[in-house]
């Protein structure tokens, strides 16, 4: 107990110290200072809660699901405490843990909700125990830092396999990979997935990863395909085929980056969240909520007032523009941003930021995957910005967009955004983590925007 | 000159930047080959 207290003052003060010198929010270095000092501290801080912890992975959706179940527990009176500024490695855990832990180094919280990085998911679940542990969806991500999708998809069903009896695997039945996992646990998840054919397409993107079964090889068919390889799917041979989802999402209605409707179980949902990409993320949460026994009239009701995370279409007023700030990390993530903001938004002017730090990703590659030819003739203005502007002006070239002067300073790219926008206008941010971190720490320097830790 | 750039399995194989490869050669060829009608 005394080494618990000891980790506890210790991380809280070096969150504090991280805070008072500006060198970012303390969300992961008071973690890193607790684990030496007590390696089993999020193991022993986990046992404090009341009811348990949801856990929350995947390539896309994390933060906007774990936020989403955040919002529906607090609606409903728990104290939650959660990772919500998004660093999701164990030490991102334990710093959200210890920033909730009281003086005499105890958890004061009813509920965790914690989204963890694919490749965390083992450590995580092995000190957290959870109670629920959701898996979104799994596309090629920073290969260079991941490896392939097999060796992720391993980890997981590892993990999963891992939990305790009384924990509940929560699954996309709609992701091939995340469905072989499913089928192989000893004890049967809760699938979920989309059912409307209306806002599906019936060919696979080019960068889409799981295109084949994993049982015989055989190339699978798909019926329907939602987002990038998540769709109705298949197997020739009749060796593998999606899962029956249990929790169904069916009439669903898009409006940009505004809005979204659907229906589940009979209940309407309305939200101002926009994207089909955000319907597999409130699927998921209501999933969880319900199988936690929150009722289906409660998670409607509470989900009309949501406010979505910090660069997760968060919306920023800037000298008469509209900004709306959305994370794309990867090349199926960029290509439900691009697709949401051109043909469902109508967008016109757009940054699309590409760092290439270790939060991003050192291998750049991936662009070339990214249908950035989407943007040719609807996009007006197409700044490249953030550390690789230049790699993404060479894409953009190749792509056929007139894109503007490439802009490695943030504070460069919004000015050039507003020369080359009127007051009034829309413009879509569409950038990598770091980039989005930079452009909003330029916003935030012009006093346009919260600091991301008090968001 | 003629010269055939063979892409196997492109919705199989593809990793990061295959794609990249075989637009930028195809995109150099029409380049090169525009330059030396001139």
């Amino acid at each position: 107990m005394i080494r618990k207290t000891a980790a506890v003052w210790a991380g809280k003060a070096t969150g504090t110290l991280s805070r008072v010198s500006r060198r970012g929010g303390g969300t992961t270095l008071p973690g890193d200072v607790a684990r030496i000092i007590d390696p089993k501290i999020l193991t022993r801080l986990a046992q404090d809660l009341t009811y348990g912890s949801i856990v929350v992975t995947g390539t896309n959706g994390k933060t906007t699901t774990a936020r989403l179940l955040s919002w529906l527990l607090e609606g409903a009176g728990h104290r939650v405490v959660a990772n919500r500024a998004g660093a999701n490695l164990i030490f991102g855990v334990t710093a959200a843990a210890l920033n909730r832990a009281g003086s005499d180094g105890r958890l004061k919280a009813d509920w965790g909700v914690f989204e963890i990085d694919e490749a965390s998911l083992p450590k995580a679940v092995d000190e957290i125990q959870p109670r629920a542990t959701l898996v979104l969806n799994l596309f090629r991500d920073q290969l260079d830092r991941y490896g392939e999708l097999e060796t992720i998809a391993k980890k997981i069903e590892k993990a999963l396999g891992a939990v305790p009896e009384t924990s509940r695997a929560i699954l996309n039945a709609d992701d091939p990979r995340v469905a072989e996992i499913g089928l192989n646990l000893a004890r049967k998840p809760l699938w979920y997935g989309l059912d409307d054919i209306s806002v599906a397409s019936t060919t696979l993107p080019h960068a889409a990863d799981a295109r084949t079964c994993p049982r015989c090889g055989s190339s699978l068919i798909f019926d329907a395909v939602y987002v990038g390889h998540d769709g109705v799917y298949r197997c020739p041979n009749h060796d593998f085929s999606r899962p029956t989802p249990e929790i169904a999402a069916t009439n669903i209605k898009l409006d940009g980056f505004d809005s979204l409707a659907l229906t589940i179980d009979g209940t309407r949902i309305e939200m101002p969240l926009g994207g089909l990409y955000n319907c597999y993320n409130v699927l998921a949460a209501y999933a969880a909520a319900r199988s936690i026994d929150l009722t289906a009239a409660y998670i409607a009701d509470r989900l009309r007032t949501f406010k979505a995370a910090f660069g997760r279409q968060e919306r920023v007023e800037f000298r008469g523009r509209h900004l709306i700030l959305v994370l794309s990390k990867n090349p199926a993530g960029f290509n439900e941003t691009v697709r949401t903001a051109v043909e469902l938004a109508q967008g016109k002017n757009f940054i699309v930021g590409l760092n290439d730090r270790k939060a991003d990703g050192t291998d750049v590659s991936w662009i070339w995957d990214v249908d950035f030819e989407m943007l040719k003739g609807k996009a007006d203005v197409v700044i490249p910005a953030g550390n690789r502007a230049h790699d993404l002006a060479v894409r953009l070239k190749y792509a056929g967009v007139a894109a503007e002067q490439p802009q490695t300073d943030s504070g460069k790219a919004l000015d050039l955004l507003i020369k080359s926008t009127r007051e009034g206008d829309t413009a879509y941010l569409l950038c990598t983590y770091t980039a989005m971190l930079d452009l909003r720490a330029e916003l935030v320097r012009r006093g346009w925007a919260s600091p991301y830790w008090e968001t | 000159m003629k010269f055939t750039v063979g892409w196997l399995y492109p919705d199989l194989m593809n990793i990061y930047g295959d794609r990249g490869w075989m637009m930028s050669m195809s995109f150099s060829s029409v380049v090169a080959r525009t330059a030396s009608r001139r």
